[in-house]
C-alpha cells in the first residue's frame, strides 16, 4: 500500500516546511515520530462487528490555480462498528478531508465509500443532510459552539435540525450534560467555559442525536495535554456505553496510541 | 424543514452580534418608515379634526353648484348676419328717432356720439361689444335659444335632487357704492377693488337661501336683539365685523387663546354690527364728480370761470345726500333749453333725477376668510377647501329674510337681474346661471357630479359642475391624493430601506458563515438555513416596524404639540359656529395605510434578504469552516 518509505525525502520535506514555518516543522516532527511508533498500524485485531465505514480507492484532489493537490490519492480501508480509530499523518496528508468524506461533508472525486451501508456519494442534499444529523456526530478542533446560545440551547441544535420533540430534546440534553459532568452548567454560555468544558459540550452536541459515528477533527488539539487526555477518555466511555464507533484525527502520537487502530495517512495514501 | 421557533432562537443571536449595526440599520430605516407614519397620522389626523369642526355645517351636507353658461359671445363672428343687420337698423332707427325729437324740441344733438354698433374685423363685420344697439340686437337674438336656465333644467332635472337653491348677484347694478366709514362717505378717492385681503360690501354680495347658508347665521336669540328690521340682512366675513364693533385686529402673535376669546366675542356680539353703503346713480354721481372738479379748478385756475349751475359736496358725508346746488345763475333761456334737454333724455330712456340710497346692513352672520376658490389641485389646496366649507362669496343676504323686509319693495334697484331690459346695458347674467342642487344623500350627489361634470373642473358645452360644501368627497380625494404621494414616497424609502437592509443581512450572513457550515456538518438542510435566515429577517422588519411605528408617533404628537393650537385657532375662525371646546388634532388612525407601511417594512426586508441568502446558499461549507480556523 503507498509508496516506499523515502527517509530522504521525507528530510528534505521537513527542511521545507522548517525553513517556512518552524512551529508547524515542529508539529510535523511530532508526526513523524508518530509515525515511526504506529508504522505497524493494525494494534488489535478488527472486531466481528460489521463494517460501517469502508472506502475503496478514494481520491479526492483540488484545485489551486494551475496546481493540483491530490488530498487523498485511493485510499481504501474498513473500520468496523464499534472501533475507536486514530487518524494520523503529517499537515496537508489529507485527514481532514478523508474525515469530511467519511461524514458526508464532501464528496470523492473517484472511489466508493459506504458508510452504514449507504453509498453517501449518490446521497441528495436533503438526505446527506439527514445522514449528517442521525449517523454522523462531528467534533472540531476549536469546538464551534454558538457564542451567543447557552449550553442547554448549543446543545440541542443537532435536535432542532432532527425536529426531536421538545420533551425529549430537554432530556437528551439533560442525561447527556450530565454524562459529560456539565450538568452544572447549562445555563451558562459558551465563553464562561474553559476548553475542555467546551470540548467536552460539543462532545455532548455531538451525540445528541445518537450517532453511529463521531468524526473527531483533532479534537484535542486546543487543549493541554491533561485535558486532552480527559476527551479521548469519554471517546472510550462513549464507545463503550453506546457502541459508537469514534474516529479522531490526531496529531498526538499519545492519542494515537489508545486507538484500536491508527491509519496513518501521507501524501493522500495510507500508509 | 426545522420548526419556526426553533429557528427563532438561533436567529436571535445574529440580532446580537453586530449590535452597533444592527442599531445604525434599525434607526436609519425606522427614520425613513417613520417620516411615513407621520404623514399617515397626520393625514387622517386633518381629516378627523375637519370632520369634527364642520358637523352641522354644509359639510354634513350633499350638494352641487351647477351653472350652465351660454357658449355664444356677443362678438363672435358665426352670429348670423341677419343679427348684424338688426342691430344696425336698430341704430339707425335710433338715430333718425332722436333726429326727428332733437328738431321738434330744438335741443342740438350730434349722431357721431352713438356707438358705431358693429366693428370690422379683418374681413369680417362683427358686433360691437359696447354698443347698446349691438347689446339689444344679440339679446333678441338670445330669446330664441333656450335659456341658460332651460338648459340648467334639462341637465339636473335627469336627478332627483332634494332642494334646488338659486344664486342671486348684485352684477346688474347699476349706480355706484361707496361705504360710509367712520368719516362718513369718501367722496374724492374712487372705490378700488383691493389686491388682497377681503372685499367690503360695496363691492357687491349674492343672494342665498336660508336653507343653503343657515350654518352660518347667528343664533335665532341673537337675531331677535336686532331693532332696524329696515336694514338689509346680511353674512358678513369676520374680520370685517371685528372692524365694525370698532376691534382693532390682534397682532399676529397674539396667543392662541386669546386669538379664541376674541372669535367669541365677536361672534356674540355680531347682531350690533352695521355697515353702510351710498347708493347713487349715475346723475347723482355726476354730480357729485362735477362739484369734486369745480372746486378743484377753482383752488388751481386763476382763470377759472365757474359754469352759471354749479354744485358743492353734501354737507353731511353720513346721510348719503345728494349734491347741492351752489350756484344757479342760469337764465330763463338757458333754463327752459336745459329742461328740454332733460325731456329729450328721458325720451329714450336716460336717467335725468339724482337718486341715491343709504343701504344699511345688520349682520345676521358670519362667514369665514381666507376661501381660496378653485385650488383643487393640490393637497394644500383641497385641505384649504374642505376646512373652509365654501360660500363662493363672502358676502351673502340670506333670502328670506331679506324678502320678509318691510321695506324690501324700495330696494328693487338692488334685486339680481333688475336692470337687464333696459337699453344701453347688456345683462350678461342672461348668459348664465347658476344654482345649488342638494341631494339626499352622498351616492346621489356623486352619481351627479361624475355624470355631469368633468375631470378638469370646466367642462365643455358651458356647463359647470362641481361638489359644493360637502368634504366627504373631497376627504375621499384627499385621501386618494394622499395614498398616491404617500405611494410615491413609499417606493423611494422602500428601496432604500431594501438596500440599507440588504447590507445589514448580507454582513449578518457572510459574519455566520463558519456558523452556517458547521450547522451544515451537524445536519442542517439548505432550507433550515434559510429558514434562520427568514426569521431573523422577520424580526429585524418587524423591531423596524415597531420603532418606526414610534418614531412616526413620537414625531407626529411632537407636530401636534407645536402646530395644534394655531390650527384650533384657524379651524375655529373658518367654523366660526363649531363647538368652542373642539380642538384640532393632527393626530389620527388610518389604520389601512399604517397596516400597509407595517406589511411594505416587512415585504422590504424579505426582499433585502433574498440576494444576500441566495448568494449565500451556493457557498461550499467546508471551505466556509476552512476560511475561519
Ligand atoms: N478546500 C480546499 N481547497 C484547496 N486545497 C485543499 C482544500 N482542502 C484541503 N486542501 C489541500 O488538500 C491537502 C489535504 O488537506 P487536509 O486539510 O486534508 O490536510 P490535514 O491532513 O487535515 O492537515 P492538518 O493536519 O494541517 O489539518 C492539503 O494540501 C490542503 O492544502
Ligand atoms: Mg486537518
Amino acid at each position: 500500500m503507498g509508496e516506499p518509505w523515502d527517509i530522504d525525502q521525507e528530510v528534505k520535506k521537513f527542511l521545507e516546511i522548517f525553513d517556512n514555518d518552524p512551529i508547524e516543522a515542529v508539529k510535523a516532527i511530532e508526526s513523524f515520530k508518530s509515525n515511526q511508533a504506529t508504522v505497524q498500524s493494525r494494534t488489535k485485531p478488527a472486531p466481528d462487528t460489521p463494517v460501517i465505514i469502508s472506502l475503496d480507492s478514494v481520491k479526492k484532489s483540488y484545485r489551486i490555480g494551475r496546481q493540483r493537490i491530490n488530498a487523498l490519492d485511493g485510499v481504501s480501508f474498513e473500520i468496523h462498528q464499534g472501533e475507536l480509530i486514530a487518524i494520523t499523518g503529517a499537515s496537508g496528508s489529507g485527514k481532514s478531508t478523508l474525515l469530511q468524506i467519511i461524514g458526508g461533508l464532501d464528496k470523492p472525486d473517484a472511489g466508493i465509500i459506504e458508510v452504514d451501508g449507504v453509498d453517501i456519494s449518490k446521497l441528495s442534499d436533503g438526505k446527506i443532510s439527514k445522514f449528517r444529523n442521525q449517523t454522523i456526530g462531528f467534533v472540531f478542533q476549536f469546538f464551534y459552539l454558538q457564542p451567543f446560545l447557552r449550553l442547554k440551547t448549543n446543545l440541542a441544535v443537532p435536535g432542532m435540525f432532527a425536529r426531536t420533540k421538545r420533551k425529549q430534546l430537554k432530556q437528551d440534553v439533560a442525561g447527556l450534560a450530565k454524562s459529560v459532568g456539565l450538568d452544572e452548567r447549562l445555563n451558562h454560555l459558551p465563553r464562561e467555559l474553559s476548553g475542555g468544558q467546551m470540548q467536552r459540550a460539543a462532545i455532548a452536541r455531538a451525540l445528541i442525536n445518537r450517532p453511529k459515528i463521531i468524526l473527531a477533527d483533532e479534537p484535542t488539539g486546543n487543549l493541554d495535554s491533561a485535558n486532552g487526555e480527559a476527551i479521548i477518555e469519554l471517546f472510550e466511555k462513549i464507545r463503550s456505553d453506546y457502541g459508537t464507533t469514534v474516529v479522531i484525527v490526531t496529531h498526538d502520537a499519545k492519542i494515537a496510541s489508545k486507538a484500536d487502530r491508527e491509519i496513518h495517512l501521507r501524501d493522500g495514501q495510507i500508509i | 424543514m426545522m420548526r419556526l421557533s426553533d429557528a427563532t432562537i438561533v436567529a436571535i443571536t445574529k440580532l446580537r452580534t453586530r449590535r452597533l449595526r444592527t442599531l445604525v440599520t434599525v434607526f436609519v430605516a425606522s427614520i425613513l418608515f417613520g417620516a411615513m407614519f407621520t404623514a399617515v397620522f397626520m393625514t387622517q389626523g386633518i381629516i378627523d379634526s375637519t370632520l369634527k369642526f364642520s358637523k352641522g355645517t354644509l359639510a354634513d351636507r350633499y350638494f352641487a353648484t351647477a351653472t350652465y353658461q351660454n357658449q355664444i359671445n356677443m362678438t363672435d363672428e358665426s352670429l348670423p348676419i341677419s343679427v348684424i343687420d338688426r342691430a344696425k337698423a336698430l341704430f339707425k332707427k335710433d338715430i333718425t328717432d332722436k333726429q326727428a325729437a332733437a328738431k321738434r324740441l330744438g335741443v342740438d344733438y350730434d349722431s357721431s356720439i352713438e356707438t358705431e354698433p358693429t366693428v370690422k374685423l379683418f374681413d369680417s363685420e362683427i358686433l360691437n361689444g359696447s354698443s347698446p344697439y349691438a347689446a339689444q340686437a344679440f339679446k333678441e337674438y338670445l330669446a330664441d335659444l333656450p335659456t341658460p336656465q332651460q338648459e340648467l333644467d334639462k341637465i339636473v332635472g335627469k336627478y332627483v335632487s332634494k332642494n334646488i337653491y338659486e344664486v342671486g348677484t348684485t352684477e346688474s347694478i347699476m349706480g355706484r357704492m361707496k361705504m360710509i366709514g367712520s368719516v362718513g362717505e369718501n367722496f374724492t378717492e374712487a372705490a378700488n377693488y383691493p389686491s388682497n385681503g377681503t372685499v367690503d360690501v360695496n363691492f357687491g354680495w349674492s343672494y342665498m337661501d336660508e336653507g343653503v347658508v343657515s350654518s352660518f347665521m347667528l343664533p335665532e336669540s341673537q337675531l331677535s336683539r336686532q331693532k332696524n328690521t329696515e336694514a338689509i340682512p346680511i353674512i358678513a366675513p369676520i374680520s370685517k365685523v371685528e372692524a365694525a364693533l370698532g376691534l382693532k385686529k390682534l397682532s399676529n402673535n397674539t396667543s392662541a387663546n386669546d386669538k379664541l376669546e376674541r372669535l367669541k366675542y365677536i361672534r356674540d356680539n355680531a347682531d350690533k354690527a352695521t355697515f353702510s353703503v351710498c347708493y347713487r346713480n349715475s346723475v347723482s354721481s355726476s354730480q357729485i364728480q362735477s362739484a369734486i372738479d369745480n372746486a378743484k379748478a377753482l383752488k388751481n385756475n386763476k382763470n377759472y370761470i365757474e359754469p352759471a349751475l354749479t354744485y358743492a359736496l353734501p354737507i353731511d358725508a353720513n346721510a348719503c345726500a345728494p349734491a347741492t346746488v351752489k350756484r344757479d345763475i342760469r337764465t330763463a333761456d338757458e333754463k327752459k333749453q336745459d329742461a328740454k334737454q332733460i325731456e329729450f333724455n328721458q325720451m329714450f330712456g336716460q336717467e335725468t333725477e339724482p337718486f341715491q340710497k343709504k343701504l344699511i346692513f345688520r349682520v345676521v352672520g358670519l362667514s369665514p376668510e381666507g376661501f381660496n376658490a378653485g385650488n383643487m389641485s393640490n393637497i394644500g389646496g383641497l385641505i384649504l377647501n374642505i376646512t373652509s366649507t365654501n360660500l363662493m362669496s363672502s358676502w351673502i343676504v340670506p333670502q328670506k329674510l331679506f324678502d320678509a323686509m318691510p321695506n324690501n319693495a324700495d330696494l328693487n334697484f338692488i334685486k339680481p337681474g333688475y336692470n337687464s331690459d333696459k337699453l344701453d346695458y347688456f345683462d350678461y347674467s342672461q348668459m348664465y346661471k347658476s344654482e345649488i342642487v342638494e341631494f339626499g344623500g352622498i351616492d346621489e350627489l356623486k352619481n351627479f357630479v361624475v355624470k355631469e361634470g368633468c375631470d378638469n373642473f370646466y367642462c365643455d358645452g358651458g356647463k359647470t359642475i362641481y361638489y359644493f360644501g360637502n368634504n366627504s368627497v373631497l376627504i375621499g380625494e384627499i385621501k386618494d391624493q394622499a395614498a398616491k404621494y404617500l405611494g410615491y414616497a413609499a417606493l423611494v424609502i422602500t428601496v432604500i430601506a431594501v438596500i440599507i437592509l440588504m447590507s445589514m443581512i448580507g454582513r449578518v450572513i457572510s459574519d455566520s458563515r463558519r456558523e452556517t457550515a458547521v450547522f451544515r456538518a451537524i445536519g442542517a438542510r439548505r432550507s433550515d438555513i434559510r429558514l434562520i435566515y427568514f426569521s431573523y429577517t422577520l424580526m429585524l422588519s418587524i423591531i423596524v416596524a415597531i420603532v418606526s411605528l414610534g418614531i412616526g408617533y413620537a414625531a407626529i404628537q411632537w407636530i401636534d404639540s407645536i402646530i395644534s393650537p394655531d390650527a384650533t385657532v384657524q379651524s375655529h375662525l373658518i367654523n366660526i359656529f363649531a363647538d368652542d371646546n373642539l380642538k384640532f388634532s393632527f393626530v389620527g388612525f388610518w389604520w389601512q395605510a399604517l397596516a400597509s407601511i407595517a406589511v411594505l417594512v416587512i415585504v422590504g426586508g424579505f426582499v433585502g434578504m433574498i440576494l444576500p441568502l441566495s448568494r449565500n446558499s451556493v457557498r461550499n461549507p467546508i471551505r466556509d469552516m476552512r476560511d475561519d480556523t
